[in-house]
Formats: C-alpha cells, structure tokens, sequence
C-alpha cells in the first residue's frame, strides 16, 4: 500500500512539472488595446496592453507622446482552463489623458517576456475639444446639443446705433443636471449686447419629446458698423454626472469612470463642463441714408413724439424761464439730443440738464430735457419753435418734429440795456474823516466808502448787559401772548356788544323780555308734559296740561295762573278750543281719577303744544 | 391769611425768575469775555464771542448791538449794520442803537432814499409800536363797551371815544401792514456786490450795490439768486451769499 501511494504522488508531481514547463514554453502574444478611440480633452481614455502566454517577467516600456500623459493603474493577471487546455495572460492597464485635442497614433509598444522582447500594434485615436464631444453618460452617449442649446430671435436689416430687441432663450434637458457658469455672451465683430440680466424668466418647454427647462432673456442689439455681421451666441456651464459605486478591476474590466483619476471633487458627481451655443446668424448693418439728412439729426433712430412747456409765460426781461422738452417713444436713447435753441440778440440760453425715465425696457421711455432761457429784450411775445429729428427704420426715412411757438407774456423789468449803467459804489459818496482805504479791494474803485475801514471812534460804546433773549426776531403782532390777548379782547367784545344790543332792544320793546321768559316758560312746561306722557301717568300727564294752560292763558290775560278755572278759560278762548277740553278732562281726574289712553295723551299733547304757542 | 397769597405770588415770581438768572450765567460770562476783547482791540475774537451767544441762546438787543460794534470796528459795514438792525427790531427805541446805525450810514456813504409822504406817516412810529397802540384801541374799546354796560355813559361820548378808538386801530392796523412789507430786508455783507439781469453766474451786472445797502426781496427766487429791489427803485438778481435778511 505504501509503494501504490508513492508512486501516485510521483505521477501527479510529474503531470504538474510537465504542465507547468509546457505553460512557460507556449507562445507569447502581446496586444494594446484603448477605449474609447475618440474622447474630448475633459474625459480619458483607457490603455489596455494585454499579454498573453505570461504569467511572470512582464516588463513594459511605457510610451511617450506629445501632448498625451500616460497613468499607470496596476497590473491584472488571469488563467483559465478551457477544455483541458490553460492559459493565463497578464494586461497593464494606463489612463490616457490629452492635452491638446487632435488625432494621435501610439506606435507599438515594447513589452519585454522572459528575455525576449515583442511589439504590441499601434493604436490610434483622437481626441475632441471640451465639451463639444460625445459625452458618456449613466444613459449613454450624448450630444452636447441634445442637452442645452440656445435660439435666437430673427434679426434683419438695421441701422448704425439702431436698437434691435431679440430673444435670447436657453435650453436644458431635464434629465439632466446642468449647473450655468455664465451668463449667455455674444461673440460677433461690430455687433454690441447690452449686459444680460442675471434673473432671466424660466419656464418649461417640450422638445422633440423631451422635457426642457428654458431660460429666456428679451434684450437688444445695435450695429457699430456697416455690413453683414455673423452673430453666434454661447454659454458655459457643468453638466453634474453621478459618479458610479468604486469595484476593484475584474477579468470583465471596469467603467471609465470607475477609475480614481476622474473622482469628484465632492463627492459623488462629477462635473462636467459643457458649451451651449446658438446656431450662427447674420447681422446687418445698413448705412443711413444720406439724402435728406437734417442738419440737426443727432444719430437718434426710431419712433419718438415730442412735447415742449414753459414755465413761467409771464416774465420780465431777464427772468429766467425754465423750458421743458420731452422726447417719448422707443429707440435709441442715448442718442437722444436736447433739441437746439434758436440764439439771437432776444434769447439766451443755457445748457440743457437731461433725464431719462424707462419704461420696461431701455429703448423705451421718454427723455426730458430742462433748459433755462431768458428773454434779453423787450417785443417778444412768444418762445421759438423748436426741431427734433430721428431717422424711422420702419418707413426708412428722417423725420423731423416741430413744436408750436409758445406764446409768452412780457412785463416791465430789468433790461439788458441797463447792464451798461454800472452805478458807483453805493448811492453817496460819503467820506470819513478820519478813513483810509482798503488797498486789498480799494484799485480802480471810486471814493469807496464802503471798503475804508470805519474808524469806529465815534461809536456809542458797548453795553454791559445781555438783555433779554429772542429765538426769533418777530414784529410784536406775530408773537403768541400778542395774539392770545388780541383774541380774547374780541371774544369779549363780541359779548358785550351782544349784550348791550340786547339790553337795547329790550328798553325799544320792552314786551319782548316778557315774552321770552314766556317762551322759556313754555318750553318748559311743555318738556314736563311730554316727560309725564312717556311716563305713562295720566293723572300726572293732565295735572301737568292744567297747569300749563293755567300758566300760559293767566299770564296772556295777566291772571294769576294759579287761580284760573275753567270758567275762565272759556273766557279767554274760542269755545271749540281743545284747550277747554283738556282743561276739563284733567278737573275731572283731579277729583275723580284719569282714565287716558296713550293715543289720547299724544293727542292732547300735540293739540296743548299748538294752542298754547298761538297763544303765545 | 392775606400772607399766604402773596408767598404764594412770591414763590412763583421766584420760579420765573430763575431761569432768566440761570439762563443770564453762561452766556453772561461769553458776553463778558467778548466785552473785555473788544476793549482791548480783540476784535475778532469779540466776534466770535457775540456770534457764539447768538447762535447758543438767541437774539439779545444788547449782545446784537456789540456784535455790530465789533464788526463796524473791523471794517465789515454790512455785518455791522445788519446786526444793529437786528438789535432795533429787539429794542426799537434805543438810542446807542439809532445813533450807530446812523452815524454808520452816513460814514459808509450809505444814504437812505426819499421818502413818502405814506413813508414819513407810518415811520413814525414803529410796527411794534403800531402793534402795541392796536393792542391799545382793543383794550379801550372793550373798556368803553363795559362802561356803556355798567355805568350807561351818555351816548354821544360813548360813540365818539369808540369811533376815535376804532379808527385808531384801523390806522395801526394799515401802519403794520405798510411797515411789515419792508420789514425783513436784505443787507449786503459783502463787497464788490453787483446786481444782474439775470440769475446766472456771468449775466450781465445791472449795478453795483454798495456794502451794507438795503434791499427788498421781491418774492421771486432762482437757484442761488434772489430778485431784489434797492431804495431807488432798480431791480435785478442777488446771489444769496452776498447778503442776509434782518430776521432769519
């Protein structure tokens, strides 16, 4: 038994060294292999050199080529039995990374096996400007345009200066992430944008079926020069790819993007960065029309009215008069020019201050214009018409406004004329006894007594005292207590002479005092009857009415009131009076009880009320 | 029990008192510093010292008039005689006040115009004083409707002292208005001072206006020009530095 398993151990010892020595004699092949073969200066590439029949001794000359670095990334071997037969092969793998992009050939590379030495093939491949390649992607490979592209509004004819409104609008797909880097920017010769607004509207738009997100701005373009103009429009920004999980390199390879050279920064993205452009367009400029070119065209071009005030429009000469002119509509604003102010021996004129108000766009608003003009003489009667001119697009043609002269109302003043009769110093010529001159001012003046020192010794001396302190210096009328005092006098006044016109009126007719005591009388009987009827009492509500009647009818007939009865009252009264009536219904209660309803009340109020002020 | 009310008078008279005496300590000590470098010639300290109370405590007639002394002594006519007007519009019958004004006038060569016959009339007596008589004719008109309450005077006398006060105060009421228009003018403080055409630097001079004249303001204002009318009649533009109005 134990010389059988000696010799099995012997035979597989034998089977293994045979195999192994047939291993290391098979043939050797070496191969290079890159992926992608076209990538932009932004991505990289793989470079496999697989070699195959080795297991060991494998050394590889790297290459060298401008503009493109190579980045080892270890060595991977593999073996594998297929139908009885092994092999193995051993592959080193590099990163490639361009610098400049182009089209490249790596020529074979010398890999050196157990002494020997054997060429792989050459490889070519090219490499892409940023951006503008394919780009790889989770969904694969993408053109930059099916993920942001910008559109233009047409453009067409136009003028030097002119201003051209366009739409400028941004797409980006939104199965993607992209993060903008720059506002849109103009690349165009003779062509000028103003700066875009850094808040463009935003909405969402449907693209060949997929979903975008559109960012519009509404701005403008002005030619400088004459000519046709391609105008093409792009934008930066980073196109965001999520970096896939890390797996260690395996006999079936990795992702491009497995690889630590394209690692994100924060994380797990990547950013990308990519170029959205426009399609180019042509710009043309054409030069103004010569004929019929005002002489007062300034380079304002298209669609303006113009209004033109005075203010004030009764002056005398000398005074100044401000002028307002104010150009409106929309163009090219900048070139907007005060219109000119026709000078002459009447007129003066000083230069012109501007403003511009927008409305909701820079070419569009009105422009206003304050100049200051004065008359210079006498005889004028109105304010000058004045001229604007622009050149329209839309009807190609200048056009010139005219304003109405204004008419102006000249008074008597200061006149021009007599700015040549310079008075001397002062009205007098008054001289000091004891003066001298001020030779800092004192050249070329006449007796200047105002400029010689007053020799102040004839001056009443200093006081000692403060006195009394002011806030203001007021005339004594406008002072408070002044006022106040003033007020109150009247006030009294005003009492007294209301008194004493009464007390007048009252010795002229002296039944006038009693028949207002009367009427108090009255009102305040007839205040205690109708209290007494709200009250419901009608016993009280009769005894009231009787003794008003009593009070008003006895003092009418200068009876004592109290004794009046209605005997009397039949007296003095017509017989269908209610008065009698009332009275006799409230003796009757007084000895018997009342019996009134709330209707009866009212109407003996109301009927007590009437009699007694006809009566009175 | 008479004594209490009148402690009690005297108390409050002593309340009101002291502010005034307060008030009286520190610009007393700047006015008596101002005093002392007038004396001595210090004029531009003096100046500085009358400016100061001014502008910390008000207008005093007193402290206005040394300041126009300080300011006449320097040779400065229209500061000087701006501050003795401001004094009299304080202190209107003062007589070192007048006498100044006056003699400072005539030394500069500053003549006052013509005047009216409305002018003579109404300036003999001053607006405070026309105030003040107005404020008299109320009083004796009240008083005199009290009498005729009261004590019933006969009619004749009643009516014409009343009529004698009711025009008088007519009379004082024109007299304020007349002399309130020409109360606030403008003196020229400085010198070399032109009046213009226009109110533009450049326009062309209608006249020289002496230092320390006396102008009216025309309610009219352009910029930094005002228009003015001088006591002989001519108008045209002054910038606004080249004078200051009596009451600011």
């Amino acid at each position: 038994m134990r010389k059988v398993r000696l010799f099995i151990l012997l035979l597989v010892v034998s089977v293994a060294w045979l195999g192994m020595h047939s291993l290391a004699l098979a043939e050797v092949s070496v191969e290079a292999v890159i992926s992608p073969q076209t990538f932009s200066l932004d991505q990289g590439a793989r470079l496999s050199i697989v070699v195959s029949g080795a297991r060991k001794n494998v050394s590889i000359e790297e290459p060298d080529l401008e503009n493109i670095k190579f980045h080892p990334r270890g060595q991977s071997s593999q073996t594998s039995f297929i139908n009885g037969d092994v092999s193995s092969s051993i592959t080193n793998n590099y990163i490639v990374q361009g610098l400049v992009a182009g089209k490249y050939t790596i020529p074979p590379i010398t890999v050196h096996v157990g002494g020997k030495n054997y060429k792989t093939n050459s490889i070519s491949f090219e490499i892409t400007p940023s951006g503008t390649g394919k780009t790889e992607t989770r969904k694969g490979t993408k053109s930059i345009k099916d993920i942001a592209f910008i559109t233009v509004s047409e453009t067409g004819e136009h003028y030097p200066g002119e201003i051209v409104p366009i739409t400028l609008k941004a797409y980006f797909n939104r199965n993607y992430r992209v993060d903008l880097t720059s506002l849109p920017a103009l690349t165009a010769d003779g062509v000028v944008m103003p700066q875009l607004s850094s808040e463009p509207e935003q909405k969402q738009e449907v693209v060949g079926g997929e979903p975008f997100h559109v960012l519009t701005w509404k701005t403008s373009l002005s030619g400088i020069k004459t000519g046709t103009h391609k105008i093409q429009f792009s934008l930066d920004a980073n196109l965001l790819v999520p970096q896939q999980r890390r797996r260690p390199f395996s006999q079936f390879g990795g992702s491009l993007f497995d690889d630590s050279l394209f690692d994100s920064f924060f994380g797990n993205v990547e950013r990308k960065p990519i170029r959205a452009t426009s399609l180019e367009h042509e710009f043309i400029v054409l030069p103004l029309p010569e004929d019929g070119k005002p002489a007062g065209f300034t380079g304002a071009i298209g669609d303006f009215t113009m209004e033109v005030t005075g203010t004030p429009l009764k002056v005398e000469v000398g005074e100044p008069i401000t002028l307002t002119m104010t150009i409106s509509g929309k163009g090219n604003f900048n070139r907007v020019e005060a219109p000119v102010f026709p000078e002459g021996p009447a007129w003066k004129a000083y230069s012109p201050t501007s403003a511009f108000d927008k409305d909701n766009a820079k070419y569009e608003g009105s422009k206003s214009f304050e100049q200051a003009i004065v008359v210079k003489q006498g005889g004028v009667n109105e304010i000058p018409s004045l001229t604007f001119s622009y050149f329209d697009p839309a009807k190609k043609k200048y056009v010139t406004l005219r304003s109405d002269p204004i008419p102006l109302q000249l008074q008597g003043g200061v006149s021009s004329q007599a700015g040549g009769a310079v008075a001397g110093a002062g009205t007098g010529t008054g001289t000091l006894s004891s003066a001298k001159v001020d030779v800092t001012t004192g050249v070329g003046r006449t007796t200047s007594a105002v400029e010689q020192v007053v020799a102040a010794v004839n001056l009443a001396p200093i006081h000692l005292e403060t006195g009394s302190f002011h806030k203001r210096i007021m005339p004594l009328f406008k002072r408070g207590w002044y006022l106040t005092c003033i007020a109150l006098l009247f006030v009294v006044i005003a009492g007294m002479v209301f008194l004493i016109v009464r007390r007048n009126r009252y010795e002229r007719e002296p039944g006038i005092a009693m028949k207002e005591q009367r009427q108090v009388g009255l009102r305040s009987d007839v205040q205690r009857v109708e209290d007494a009827k709200e009250s419901g009492d009608a016993a009280l509500f009769l005894e009231c009415c009787r003794s008003a009647i009593q009070n008003h009818v006895g003092g009418a007939a200068s009876q004592q009131a109290s004794a009046m009865s209605l005997t009397d009252l039949k007296h003095h009264v017509a017989g269908d009076s209610p008065l009698i009536e009332i009275f006799t219904r409230a003796e009757a209660a007084a000895y018997g009880g009342a019996g009134l309803t709330q209707d009866e009340m009212d109407k003996y109020y109301r009927e007590l009320k009437a009699e007694l002020e006809k009566i009175l | 029990m008479r004594l209490i009310p009148t402690l009690q008078i005297l108390v409050l008279f002593l309340y009101a008192l002291v502010p005034s005496i307060v008030f009286a300590g520190e610009p007393g000590s700047l006015f008596a510093e101002g005093n002392a470098a007038y004396s001595v010639g210090e004029y531009d300290k003096a100046i500085a010292a009358f400016e100061k109370i001014t502008v910390e405590n008000g207008y005093a007639p007193s402290v206005l008039y040394n300041l126009g002394n300080s300011y006449a002594q320097k040779g400065m006519i229209g500061k000087a005689l701006l501050n003795y007007e401001r004094a009299l519009k304080l202190d209107p019958s003062n007589s070192d006040i007048l006498g100044n004004l006056d003699k400072l006038r005539k030394d500069a060569g500053l003549f006052p115009p013509e005047m009216s016959m409305a002018d003579r009339f109404f300036s003999v007596v001053s607006i405070d004083g026309w105030a003040l008589i107005g404020l008299g004719c109320v009083v004796a008109v009240a008083v005199l409707l009290g009498c005729r309450l009261q004590l019933n005077p006969s009619k004749k006398m009643f009516g014409l002292s009343t009529a004698a006060a009711i025009v008088l105060f007519v009379v004082a009421v024109v007299g304020i208005t007349y002399d309130y228009k020409n109360y606030n003018p403008l003196i020229v403080v400085e010198k070399d001072v032109k009046l213009q055409v226009s109110p533009f630097d450049g326009a062309s001079p209608v006249g020289a206006i002496a230092e320390g004249k006396t102008l009216q303001p025309l309610d009219k204002d352009y910029g930094e020009y005002v228009y003015v009318q001088d006591g002989s009649g001519r108008k045209g533009w002054l910038h606004r530095g080249a004078a200051e109005a009596v009451c600011n």
